[in-house]
């Protein structure tokens, strides 16, 4: 149990990666706080917590606004006396050719996987100041090691941004004790690649991923929920500004 | 003349790394119009294009409005006829820490640094597709590859997004003949570091970038835009999604 007693935050934990991470994190003994803005999602999730034996609690937002972020935080801590473990997976990966992406199409890949990062770490990093303890976990993604689909160049900036930011906060909130790191997924399926894309596109960026990849095939939001454990855990407390990549050793990138 | 006959667009062309820029450009035989949105400097370069010999045209234009920006390349296209040249140079910075940034101040610095080189960058390559030719390099930073300074998690988070996105342009954009590359400057000397730091902030830059360059010099406006030269000229073909560092070979960087 290496997160016993440990209460942890995962946005987007309804779905795919993040319901993994927070499911994941409540079997090493952790108690969770789920957020998105998809509430039946995340009260199922929450519901599979508390039958596994920990504390969970769901609660609606969208961490592209500010006051919902805050107000999200303060729930977190009026019900569970703290946050440990703050995992920034909401994301969203609206697809669209450059020349076509519409003003409102960029802010909301912007807003949510950068702007989202931004607020969710100043909430929450406000009460791990005080109790000089935090692991903060950001999903980035491989297109963040150069591994980019047409279509993706919004999703592409802010996974690129969501290192920087991941750099700039554990070189700020290293003093007090608190870690931040990022997680490049690699291909994965999960609701959100069907989401943003048609089937036969969601087919092919997975067998493209297959190929690409050592070990020749995708990976499981097991696998990222994994990694998250190890960095959300005091094994990893010597590792801080740190992009790893969880994608079956994905080839040709262009690490810059 | 390695520019001959080329016309180029130069955002934020009235100071700093932007003006040494469009001179460059213009000494080697370009066309050149310039935009910011303070128009006096704007004027004062063109003045400065004309007595090298070549045309040149100022455009008041906020990067962040998209109809501002196309306007602007209309503005262009109308007097040059086409654009060969895109230098995404518009920037700003607001140094604070995380905890303090507030959200206005976080969207002046993303909205100027990402979507500002997304605006220009889709206005201006819609032209460049119909040529079937172009060269646009965006402006990035040392910091985007890991040289972070406390209170710069903005501007490192923007410009981690702009390799992002130049590498997804340069996915997008490289079949119709147009090469996308970012230049990260070192530490260099301009309205910008003034404008933003206190003087002992600016004494601290000027040691720290100073002691960290192995060749132990500050860098010149001059040093980018002998890159930028390069980058626009066609003897730099074969590349594209690239981000060169133009940093006095600065160390302690991590690539990740």
């Amino acid at each position: 149990m290496i997160l016993k007693e440990k209460v942890a935050i995962v946005t987007g934990g309804g779905t795919g990666i993040g319901k993994a991470i927070a499911l994941e994190m409540a079997g090493a003994g952790a108690d969770v706080a789920v957020c998105s803005r998809r509430l039946s999602t995340i009260d199922e999730v929450s519901q599979q917590i508390k039958e596994m034996g920990r504390r969970s609690i769901a609660i609606s937002t969208d961490v592209r606004i500010k006051g919902q972020v805050d107000s999200m935080a303060e729930q977190v801590v009026k019900e569970f006396g703290k946050i440990d473990i703050l995992v920034n997976n909401s994301g969203s990966g609206h697809m669209s050719p450059i020349l076509e992406m519409s003003e409102d199409n960029w802010d909301m890949v912007i807003d949510t996987n950068l702007k989202g990062v931004l607020l969710c770490t100043q909430a929450v990093a406000k009460y791990m100041i005080k109790q000089k303890y935090g692991k903060i976990i950001n999903i980035s993604s491989t297109c963040a090691l150069g591994a980019i689909a047409v279509g993706q160049s919004a999703y592409t900036a802010s996974k690129f941004a969501v290192v920087g930011f991941t750099k700039a906060s554990a070189k700020e909130l290293g003093p007090y004790g608190i870690n931040v790191n990022a997680i490049a997924p690699g291909r994965i399926p999960t609701p959100m690649v069907y989401e943003s894309m048609t089937k036969e596109q969601a087919a092919a960026f997975l067998e493209e991923g297959k190929k690409s990849t050592v070990v020749g095939k995708v990976g499981t939001p097991e696998d990222i929920a994994h990694l998250a454990l190890f960095l959300a855990s005091d094994d990893a407390s010597f590792i801080s500004a740190e992009l790893v990549a969880s994608n079956g050793g994905r080839t040709n990138l262009m690490g810059r | 003349m390695r520019l001959e006959n080329k016309v180029a667009l130069v955002t934020g062309g009235g100071t700093g790394i932007g003006r040494a820029i469009s001179l460059k450009f213009a000494s080697e035989g370009a066309d050149i119009a310039v935009s910011s949105r303070n128009i006096d400097n704007l004027n004062k370069v063109c003045g400065e294009i004309e007595a090298l010999g070549r045309s040149s045209l100022a455009v008041a234009a906020d990067v962040c409005k998209k109809t501002q920006v196309e306007s602007m390349v209309k503005k262009v296209i109308d007097k040059f006829g086409r654009i060969d040249i895109l230098v995404n140079n518009s920037g700003t910075s607001r140094m604070c820490p995380i905890m303090e940034f507030t959200e206005e101040d976080w969207d002046m610095v993303i909205d100027t640094n990402v979507k500002g080189v997304f605006l220009c960058t889709q206005a201006v390559a819609k032209d460049m597709v119909k040529n079937k030719y172009g060269k646009i390099i965006n402006i990035s930073s040392t910091s985007s590859l890991g040289a972070i300074v406390i209170g710069q998690s903005a501007y490192c988070s923007s410009k981690f997004a702009v390799n992002g996105f130049t590498k997804a342009c340069a996915k997008e954009f490289g079949p119709y003949g147009i090469n996308v590359n970012a230049i990260a400057p070192g530490r260099i000397m301009t309205g910008l570091v003034y404008s933003t730091r206190t003087p002992e902030q600016v004494e601290e830059f000027i040691k720290v970038g100073t002691e960290s360059a192995v060749l132990g010099r500050m860098g010149k406006v001059e040093d980018i835009a002998n890159l930028a030269l390069f980058l626009a000229s066609d003897e730099s073909s074969f590349i594209t999604a690239e981000i060169i560092a133009s940093n006095g070979g600065r160390t302690n960087l991590m690539g990740r």
